[in-house]
Formats: C-alpha cells, sequence, structure tokens
C-alpha cells in the first residue's frame, strides 16, 4: 500500500536534515508510531555536499550572531565531527532517510504531490520542501552538440578511462585536477576562457603549468579559449569533433569525451518543471519565494543555498521553520530577533513585521523585493536613527540600553554582535567627501543632505524613499560628496555585498540605482543646477556600454559624435604608431574622454581601450548640448577641463620611455590599483625587512612577496595588494568578512570562514591561505629549549597542523598610527606606496 | 622615484651634522686660552659626553630598526644615522685634541674608526650595488635566472646523447663540476672553479673550466673535427646552450657577488660596533679610575 507523506523532504543537506529531524520531533510529540515525513537522498550519505568536501576541511559556522534553531547539533569544526554529529543524530532520533532516492520530478498540488524517483519509485505526499541546494546542477557548456553522449559534468573516478582524448573545459580546481589525474593515462586537453588559471590554488596551479609544460606528460593548454560547438565524429574515429575558438582562430579537436567543471547554478529546468516562478531570466535566477519559503505552488517549499541561504546555520534554522510553517504554525523565525534589535531604538509603536512592511511600501525600489530578501537586506544593514538634541539621545540611549544588556546576558552574541539602532545627532556625517567606502544608503525617513563644491548652492536634499552612496558602490571612486544627517532622518547603510546581491538578482533595484547613478553623473559633469525631473529624458536615453579588458571603445578614423563618462574601470588612450602603442593618458571611473573630437567635430585620432572591466556612459553630441542649455556657462568649466587634459596628452606624447615604464605599471595591474606597493631597484639592497615588518605587525604572516612580482626598467612590482577601485576579492565573500576602510584600503576581518573564494577571484595572487601563527617564544626558551621560531624566523612555517586556515592579505597598515610599516621600515627608501595621482609624478621625476 | 637616504628631507641631518661639528668645534677652540686643550679640560669633558651619548644612539639604529609598526621612516634613521656617525670623527678628535698613543683610549679610537670607515664602505654599496644587480638580472630574478638554467642543463645532455663518448663525457662533466658561489671568499671574490673532464687514452683529465671558456674551446675544436652530420648539429647546438649557460652564470656569479657585498660589510660593522660600545666602557672607566 502507498503511504501518504505528510511531508516530503528532499534532500539530506543541512537544511533537509534539520527539516527532518523537526518532523521526527513533531512525530514524537503527537504519538505518531510511523512517521508522517519522509527525507529522499539520492546519495548513499547524508548532506553529498558537505560529504565531498575534503578530509579535515574545518567548516565554520557563520554568521556568529545567528542563533541555532535546530533539533539536530552544529558548530564550527572538523568535516568528520560534523558528519558525524549528523550521522549519531538521524540514528538516534531514528530519522525516516530514504538513500538512494534521487527525485526526477514533483507534480501535483498542496495535499497531494506526487514525487517520481530515479529508480522509478513514486512517493506522495502533502507538502514538499526541496533542500536540495545548487550542487547537484552543473553549469553546461551551453553550445551547440552539447546533448551528445561523452559530454560528461562530473568526474568519478579518473582510472575509468585510458587512452582517450578527453577535453576538460574550465580553470577551477577541479578542473585542474581532473585534467592532471586524465592525464596519467590519456591524452588530455585543458581549456581556459581566460589567459591564465587565475582562480585556481596555488598547488594546483603550479601543477597543472609544470605539467603543461612537460613534454613526457600527455597534457596540452588552450588560454582564452572557448568551445565553439560539437558534432559527431565519423565513425570509426573519435566520437566527437570539437571545434575550438581560440585567440589565433578556430582549431579542431577530435576528442572521445569532454569533461566540463563550470561550476554549479541552481537547476532551472527541475524547478520550473515543478512549476516555480523563478525572480529573473539570468541562469542564476532563484525561485519566489514568500517569507514562509513557499514558492509559487502552494504547499511547495524551497530551504538552503536555493532560497538564497548557502550558509550552513541559515539553511538548518530554515529547515526547522519550515516544517513548522508546513503545520501551519508560523513561528517568528530565528532571525526574528535580530530585527527587533535592529528597530529596536526607532520612534514608532510598532512591531517589527508591521516595520518591515511599512519600509517596503514606503521605498518604491523595494516594493518589489520578497519579504525574505528585505529582512535579510536589513539584519546585514546598520540602521540609524537621527535625533534633534543631547537629551533625545540620552533618552533613547537609555532605552537601548536594555536591549545591549539583553544582547550581553546571551551566549549566542558572545562572540559576535547583532547590530542594534545606531542613535545619531542631527548633523551626523555619514561619510565625508574623499573617503573610500562601499555602503549603500537607504533614506527610510525624514531628510539626509549631500554637500559638495560640484552642487549647485553647495547642497542637495534626499527623502524618504531616496538613496545615496551608489557613486562608489559602482565606481568604486571615493564619495564624491559629504553625507549629513538631516531632521529625524532615519537611515539604513547596507554592506556593498548585500546591495550586490540585490542588484543582481532584482531588475527593480538594479535599474532604480543605475537611473540614479547617470541623473546625478549628469549633475555633477554638466548640469549642476538641472533637477532630477529636468533631467529624466536624457537619462532614460543614455547608452550604458560595457568594455572587456582590450576591447577598443574608438580607434582612428571612427567617427566621433559621442563622448563617454566611465563609469567604472580605466581607459588607456594612446596612440598607433606602426603597430607600437605610445600611451598618452589613463583615465579613471569619474573622468570623461572623448570630449575634444565630439567637440570639433574632427574623427578620432587616437586610440581609446579599456584597461579592466569597463563600463561608460555614452553621451552623444545632440544630449550634451541639450545638457548644456540648463546653464550655458557651464559651457566653460568642461572646455577648461578638457583643455587640461588636451595639455596632459601631448606632454605624454613626447615623452617614450616614461610612457613605456607607466603601461608596463597600468599592464601590471596598477590601472584599477588605489594603493600599490612598488620597489624602486636602484634603492633597494634586498635586506627583506619589509617583510620581516609586514610579518612582525600582522600576526607573523607576511603579506608581501618582495622578490617575485615583475620588474620594467627599475620598477619592481612585488606580489602584494594594490587595493583594487572595485576589489575583486570582495565578489563573494560568504559571512561579508572584507570591507573598505574610509581611505581605501581593504582589509580582512576576523570572521573569515576560511572558504578561499577571495584567494581564488583576486587575479593578483596576494591572498594567503594560513593558519593562526603561534606566538614567538620568549627568545630564553627558543635559545635553550628549541621552543617555537626564533628571532627574525617565519612563525607561520612551524604552526600546529590542521588549524583553520584564513585568509591573509595587505591592510595598508589601516589601524597603524604610521603608517604602511614595509614602508617605514625600509632603510634606503626603495619600498615605496603610491596612488594612481603618483604614477606619473614617479615616472616624470625618474626621468630627470 | 625619490632619493636615497643621504638626500633625506633635503639633507637635513648632512646640515644638523655640520651645525654639530661647528658647535665640537667651537668648545675646542674655547679650550686653547688657558690650559692646553685635552678631553680633562670641562670643554673636553662636555665633547666626550657628546660622543660617548653619540654611540649609544648610533647603536640604537639596531634597536630601532626591528620596531615594527610604529611609524616614522627608517630611512630618515639611516640617513642621521650616516651623518652624524661620520660627524663622530671630527668630534671624537676634538675631544682628544688630536691626542693619539699606544694605549686603550687610542684603541678604543681607532676601533671606532673602523667601524666608521666598514659603514662608509656599506653606505658606498647601498647606493652603487643595487643599480649594477638590477642592470645584471635585466628584470628577472635570480630564481628565474636559475630555471632558466636548468632547462640549458637539460637541453644541453640531451644534445650530447646526440655525440660522440669523449664529447658527451666533457659536456656532461663540465655540468656537474659547474660552481656558483661556494666559501663566502668565493662568493664576494666572485670566483670560478668549475672544471671538466676530458677523455685521455686512460680515462679523463680533469681541466679547469672558468666561465666556461675551455669547455667552449673545446666544443669548438671537435667541431672542426667530425665529420658526422649529426654529430656536427648536435655541437653547433650545444656552443650555443653553452655560451647562453656562460652568459647566465656571469650573472649569477655577479648576483651572488653583489649580494654578498651588500651584506658582508655588516659582518664587520655590526660585531666592531658592540665592541666600540664596550671599549666606551673601558675608556670611562679608566680614565675617571686612574684620573
Amino acid at each position: 500500500m502507498e503511504v501518504q507523506y505528510q511531508i516530503a523532504i528532499v534532500g539530506s543537506g543541512p537544511a533537509g536534515l534539520s527539516a527532518a529531524a523537526r518532523a521526527a520531533a513533531r512525530d514524537r510529540e503527537n504519538g505518531l508510531a510511523t512517521p508522517s515525513y519522509v527525507l529522499l537522498e539520492g546519495f548513499d550519505n547524508l548532506s553529498k555536499t558537505i560529504y565531498r568536501y575534503q578530509k579535515g576541511k574545518h567548516v565554520m559556522a557563520e554568521p556568529g550572531y545567528l542563533r541555532l534553531r535546530s533539533d539536530v547539533g552544529f558548530a564550527a569544526g572538523k568535516r568528520e565531527d560534523i558528519l558525524g554529529i549528523w550521522d549519531t543524530a538521524a540514528d538516534d532520533q531514528s530519522l525516516h532517510v530514504q538513500y538512494g532516492s534521487e527525485v526526477t520530478s514533483v507534480q501535483g498540488q498542496k495535499g497531494a504531490f506526487e514525487l517520481k524517483l530515479a529508480n522509478g519509485a513514486t512517493v506522495t505526499a502533502a507538502n514538499v520542501v526541496l533542500g536540495i541546494g545548487t550542487q547537484g546542477n552543473p553549469r553546461r557548456l551551453g553550445v551547440t552538440g552539447e546533448e551528445l553522449p561523452n559530454i560528461q559534468y562530473q568526474l568519478d573516478d579518473p582510472g575509468e578511462y585510458t587512452n582517450e582524448t578527453i577535453i576538460v573545459v574550465g580553470a577551477g580546481d577541479s578542473a585542474i585536477e581532473n585534467a592532471l589525474a586524465l592525464a596519467e593515462q590519456n591524452q588530455v586537453y585543458i581549456l581556459n576562457r581566460k589567459a591564465e588559471f587565475a582562480r585556481a590554488k596555488e598547488g594546483n596551479l603550479n601543477a597543472i603549468l609544470a605539467a603543461a609544460n612537460n613534454d613526457d606528460v600527455s597534457l596540452g593548454c588552450f588560454y582564452s579559449s572557448a568551445i565553439d560547438n560539437i558534432v559527431a565524429g565519423d565513425d570509426g574515429g573519435a566520437g566527437l569533433r570539437v571545434t575550438i575558438a581560440t585567440a589565433e582562430g578556430e582549431e579542431v579537436v577530435e576528442a572521445d569525451r569532454i569533461i566540463a567543471r563550470l561550476g554549479s547554478i541552481p537547476p532551472r529546468g527541475f524547478l520550473e518543471g515543478c512549476g516555480m516562478t523563478m525572480s529573473h531570466e539570468g541562469a542564476d535566477a532563484l525561485p519566489v519565494l514568500s517569507e514562509h519559503y513557499e514558492s509559487s505552488v502552494p504547499g511547495l517549499y524551497v530551504v538552503g543555498a536555493l532560497a538564497g541561504c548557502p550558509l550552513i546555520k541559515q539553511a538548518m534554522n530554515q529547515g526547522y521553520d519550515v516544517v513548522e510553517f508546513a503545520n501551519d504554525n508560523f513561528v517568528k523565525p530565528a532571525d526574528h530577533e535580530l530585527i527587533e534589535f535592529q528597530f529596536a531604538g526607532l520612534p514608532y509603536d510598532r512591531d517589527a513585521d508591521e516595520l518591515i512592511g511599512l519600509f517596503m511600501s514606503r521605498i518604491p525600489m523595494f516594493r518589489q523585493l520578497s519579504v525574505l530578501a528585505f529582512r535579510e537586506m536589513v539584519i546585514e544593514s546598520s540602521l540609524y536613527v537621527g535625533l534633534p538634541d543631547a537629551d533625545s539621545i540620552e533618552d533613547a540611549q537609555l532605552s537601548l540600553a536594555d536591549v545591549q544588556q539583553k544582547i550581553e546576558g546571551d551566549e549566542t552574541y558572545a562572540k559576535a554582535k547583532p547590530s542594534v539602532t545606531k542613535v545619531i545627532p542631527k548633523g551626523h556625517e555619514f561619510y565625508t567627501e574623499g573617503d573610500f567606502g562601499v555602503s549603500f544608503y537607504t533614506v527610510l525617513d525624514g531628510e539626509v543632505v549631500l554637500g559638495s563644491t560640484n552642487f549647485a548652492g553647495g547642497e542637495r536634499r534626499l527623502g524618504r524613499g531616496e538613496f545615496f552612496g551608489e557613486m562608489s558602490l559602482i565606481a568604486g571612486q571615493p564619495r564624491p560628496e559629504t553625507a549629513v544627517a538631516g531632521d529625524n532622518c532615519i537611515v539604513l547603510e547596507t554592506p556593498r555585498r548585500t546591495i550586490l546581491k540585490l542588484i543582481a538578482s532584482n531588475e527593480a533595484v538594479r535599474e532604480g540605482i543605475d537611473w540614479v547613478f547617470i541623473v546625478r553623473e549628469l549633475q555633477r559633469h554638466f548640469a549642476p543646477a538641472a533637477t532630477v525631473e529636468e533631467l529624466r529624458p536624457i537619462a532614460d536615453e543614455i547608452k550604458q556600454l560595457s568594455f572587456k579588458a582590450g576591447q577598443r571603445l574608438w580607434e582612428p578614423g571612427d567617427d566621433s559624435n559621442s563622448l563617454h563618462l566611465i563609469r567604472s574601470g580605466t581607459v588607456l588612450i594612446f596612440n598607433e604608431v606602426e603597430g607600437k602603442r605610445k600611451l598618452i593618458a589613463e583615465e579613471r571611473a569619474g573622468e570623461m574622454v572623448g570630449f575634444m573630437a565630439m567637440y570639433n567635430q574632427s574623427s578620432r585620432t587616437n586610440v581609446a581601450e579599456a584597461s579592466v572591466l569597463t563600463e561608460t556612459l555614452e553621451i552623444t553630441e545632440e544630449q550634451y548640448r541639450r545638457l548644456m542649455n540648463f546653464d550655458m556657462e557651464q559651457e566653460d568649466v568642461v572646455d577648461a577641463r578638457a583643455s587640461r587634459d588636451l595639455m596632459k596628452y601631448s606632454q605624454w606624447e613626447t615623452r617614450g620611455e616614461s610612457s613605456q615604464v607607466l603601461e608596463f605599471m597600468l599592464g601590471d595591474g596598477l590601472g584599477e590599483a588605489t594603493n600599490a606597493l612598488i620597489i624602486d631597484e636602484y634603492l633597494c639592497v634586498g635586506c627583506d625587512n619589509c617583510e620581516t615588518a609586514c610579518a612582525e605587525t600582522h600576526d607573523g604572516i607576511s603579506r608581501l612577496d618582495r622578490k617575485s612580482g615583475s620588474t620594467m626598467a627599475h620598477v619592481h612590482i612585488p606580489v602584494s595588494c594594490r587595493h583594487c577601485q572595485q576589489p575583486h576579492c570582495m565578489k563573494d565573500c560568504p559571512p561579508n568578512a572584507i570591507h573598505r576602510a574610509t581611505n581605501g584600503e581593504v582589509f580582512i576581518d576576523d570572521s573569515c570562514i576560511g572558504c578561499g573564494n577571495c584567494q581564488s577571484n583576486c587575479p593578483y595572487d596576494v591572498i594567503r591561505m594560513a593558519p593562526e601563527a603561534p606566538a614567538k617564544p620568549s627568545l630564553f626558551s627558543w635559545l635553550l629549549f628549541g621552543a617555537g621560531s626564533g628571532p627574525g624566523e617565519d612563525r607561520a612555517a612551524k604552526g600546529p597542523e590542521g588549524q583553520v586556515k584564513k585568509a591573509r592579505k595587505c591592510d595598508a597598515c589601516f589601524d597603524l598610527p604610521g603608517g604602511p610599516a614595509c614602508v617605514s621600515a625600509c632603510p634606503t627608501g626603495a619600498a615605496q606606496r603610491v596612488s594612481p595621482s603618483d604614477f606619473v609624478r614617479i615616472i616624470e621625476r625618474d626621468a630627470l | 622615484m625619490s632619493g636615497n637616504a643621504l638626500q633625506y628631507a633635503g639633507g637635513r641631518y648632512l646640515w644638523i651634522a655640520i651645525g654639530l661639528l661647528a658647535a665640537s668645534f667651537g668648545l675646542y677652540w674655547l679650550q686653547e686660552e688657558t690650559t692646553p686643550p685635552s678631553g680633562g679640560t670641562w670643554q673636553g669633558l662636555t665633547l666626550g659626553i657628546v660622543a660617548g651619548l653619540l654611540i649609544f644612539w648610533l647603536n640604537y639604529l639596531g634597536v630601532r630598526k626591528r620596531r615594527y609598526g610604529q611609524g616614522g621612516s627608517l630611512k630618515g634613521w639611516v640617513s642621521a644615522h650616516v651623518y652624524l656617525g661620520t660627524a663622530l670623527i671630527g668630534v671624537s678628535l676634538f675631544h682628544s685634541a688630536g691626542q693619539l698613543g699606544w694605549n686603550i683610549h687610542s684603541l678604543f679610537f681607532w676601533l671606532m674608526m673602523a667601524v666608521i670607515i666598514s659603514g662608509m664602505i656599506g653606505m658606498s654599496v647601498y647606493l652603487s650595488l643595487p643599480r649594477r644587480l638590477s642592470a645584471i638580472r635585466k628584470t628577472r630574478s635570480r630564481a628565474e635566472i636559475l630555471e632558466e638554467l636548468e632547462g640549458l642543463e637539460l637541453a644541453s645532455l640531451e644534445r650530447a646523447a646526440d655525440c660522440s663518448e669523449s664529447i658527451s663525457m666533457a659536456v656532461r662533466t663540465a655540468l656537474e663540476q659547474t660552481r656558483v658561489g661556494g666559501s663566502v671568499a668565493r662568493q664576494l671574490l666572485g670566483r670560478d672553479r668549475s672544471s671538466f673532464e676530458e677523455m685521455t687514452s686512460d680515462g679523463g683529465i680533469r681541466r679547469s673550466n672558468q666561465d666556461q671558456q675551455r669547455l667552449l674551446r673545446f666544443l669548438s675544436e671537435q667541431a672542426t673535427q667530425t665529420r658526422d652530420a649529426k654529430e656536427t648539429t648536435a655541437l653547433r647546438h650545444l656552443m650555443s646552450l653553452t655560451a647562453r649557460r656562460q652568459d647566465l652564470l656571469r650573472r649569477v656569479r655577479r648576483d651572488v657577488q653583489i649580494q654578498g657585498w651588500l651584506q658582508a660589510w655588516l659582518y664587520v660593522h655590526v660585531p666592531l660596533s658592540i665592541a666600540v660600545l664596550l671599549a666606551l666602557v673601558v675608556h670611562i672607566v679608566v680614565v675617571f679610575w686612574y684620573w
């Protein structure tokens, strides 16, 4: 007889396991003898993703301030220990797990879902909870012919294949590991979309480069290449004819097999097959969910990574809550308390849920967000409340003292404190013009005043629903204005990662921010006096362009009926004489290029090229004329700027070697740097005091490698963080541990979970994963008993095994009063820190 | 890109050192009207105290250098160290009124002079050698050069396999017996004790192969004698490989030598500085004991 379950849980990862444990607990409470739920797992072990972590990996339990609400235990520890706890819990609680039960489809509606399994069986349930994560769904090749046989996305046993020609696609660690293992018995080609293996761990990188350069290993590399199409090979020959688009043109390889390791994405086909609505059209879209994790199909719930929560603790909490929700017990989620803390100091007499609704309805851009996304945004943000005078601030702080006390007394928050309303006086500066910052601000109520000499009248007032800080977020430039708290303001400060996630997942948010960015750029450059309403028609017309590194904005002879405002990235302007480039300018985000030719109505005479991924706003001559109509005097300002640029260009044109050195520096990535270490080889005596100073001031681990790096003339750029305008490392940091200080220094805080994302994202290899270095022993005990490391020795080298490796990088000593230790400890002045504005000065002085 | 330590802050410490010398001379000059100048007058004693404090302060650079993360510029300290250290010669001579003889005090003076002169050598080494190092390496690190050398060696062995036994033995032993570095003296002098073995009727005879010159000559001689086409090509390749190795080995040897000099002076300067500190204590004790 077929059993109809109350809940079928799909996937036994943290979320699914926790859900099953909750369902089991409810069964016990209700005195049920047979389980009312089933946990379906396609693999033969619990939690496949974590099971597949490398042995001994330390698993972190971020965010620290979040309470664990689950019938299964979890705390930071080794992979083995955590899996052990879960296995024991599953046994002790006799969880009803059905292994080897991969679900291929979910059909039906609330009360009667039918789940088809790969083994042919069917399970029926009233409610379904999907906790399948994204790992099971590899990103596909996306080319014609990808449906052919022998194209696979997983490699379980490399020994299975011998004497085949195999193409491995991908540049990450799994691709490299697969390629190396297969090359022992097969002819292998590894196909890298980029020009180098920037994402791989150091060990893998060295191994693949050594193998590729060793004639005895049958492994070849294709760089800057992608598969164009695949067709079935002729009979008798290899199975696949693969056309590869390389930088030099097309190449055809006959291969037996293609193994693509391109990461994973949500299984859209499966989810849509279940009837769910997805949040957007992109490949990484997640399903649309209610605040109770219910998808657009009633009774079908989604939790865990697929609900946008990749962290284990969050997923486990969701697993617990979702079972309660499915039983119509609408408990407050575990993070509800965090929202209450956040709202504790607000001058409203309303409950947190109501306030969430109120704020969402007030801000047009956030109206289309899901409640879940907005809650997460609020929890991860800081909330500021502006009060008029000292008395009211004191009163507010007194009432917040209770909340603070509650947090102090709670063990959950011992290590990481949740954010509580921040009370500020009127006139408080959120940031000052020229500061670096990456957070984004939304005015929930009251008024905020932006002040800058660029504004007509010196200031601009923002009200409810408006936002600010978008310039630094998008362009990576210092703040262009000073932001001051006005009357009764309530402001939400959202960290970069959170807002970028919202931008990526929600069109309304992206368009809203983009639009304001354009309007403010137009005001800043051309029409300070024009109002937002007046600029709206022009802003709507303006084209946003994106250029890959090396792609050209224009070439000599091109028409010049427009100029470009650089929105992010860097543009190089050079002359090309007989194939040789001569750099004449480097322009960064916030600058304008191409004005003169447009103004003179001549065609382009030089080349403009993006040196890193660059976005620009293209403004046509007609649009420019309309902008000038707002204020004719502004034309003089633009003219003055253009003539200043022109003077700079002509100076550079005459300086051959200097422009070579400059181009080398930019080519080495300094084009996107804000603060880079360079070494003057004419002064460097090789004492390595810079490295020692760095290690001594940073837990015994040096964040710079003087000897490596590249050199041109006598400028050496060592491997050390350049504090990029748009830091690559900040891209996807799960605990949001990477921050930017007000002077631009990018640093990693203690909440790092050691996942290594930043290390793989950094194109300059400046992030090291290293365990905490042991304290230095006293000279006496080192000398007599050989304890630890001696003076000047690398402390990290003797660290105990098996500790958590955390990401370490240069923080430009932002917390040291004396500035960067590497520079102040250099006895000869060879080590110098430079910002882009210094490049020209350095090279110029040198030329004389 | 920026000035060296001597140019720090527009030569601020040069002017301070000149000022110190002028003041010292003033004190010395004040003495002549009364008693013959010596370390015993109040002026002489004052100069002695100044010189003694200066010695302590100069030695303190070793401590300051290791105080990391305190800010300030070590380059500034080095600049002051160099100028004031040089000025110490004048201050101490004014203090002793040029009285030197065969005693413990003069020993102290000459020890101090040795430190100062080693320091001057050090400074000139610091000022001149990094440029040469940069020219030798041609934007490459030593590790990269060594890597290329390794590749050349493998290629040489491969080519040598196509040649007669006497050639392949010469090439193989030349690679095995190529010496870079060695003892401190050899590193600093850049001496090359490479050799190779030339086949004779009764085994091999070891020949000096300084700068790989002899091997090159041997290979060129072989090239004019062989009639074997395969061997001729192999010899061509071997010669160009050896010439390339010669160039790289010269660079590495110079690199090792220069880096050696950049450090070697400190092995004189630092121990002697500590000796001077001790000698200073002895000098003070002796002077006041036997007053």
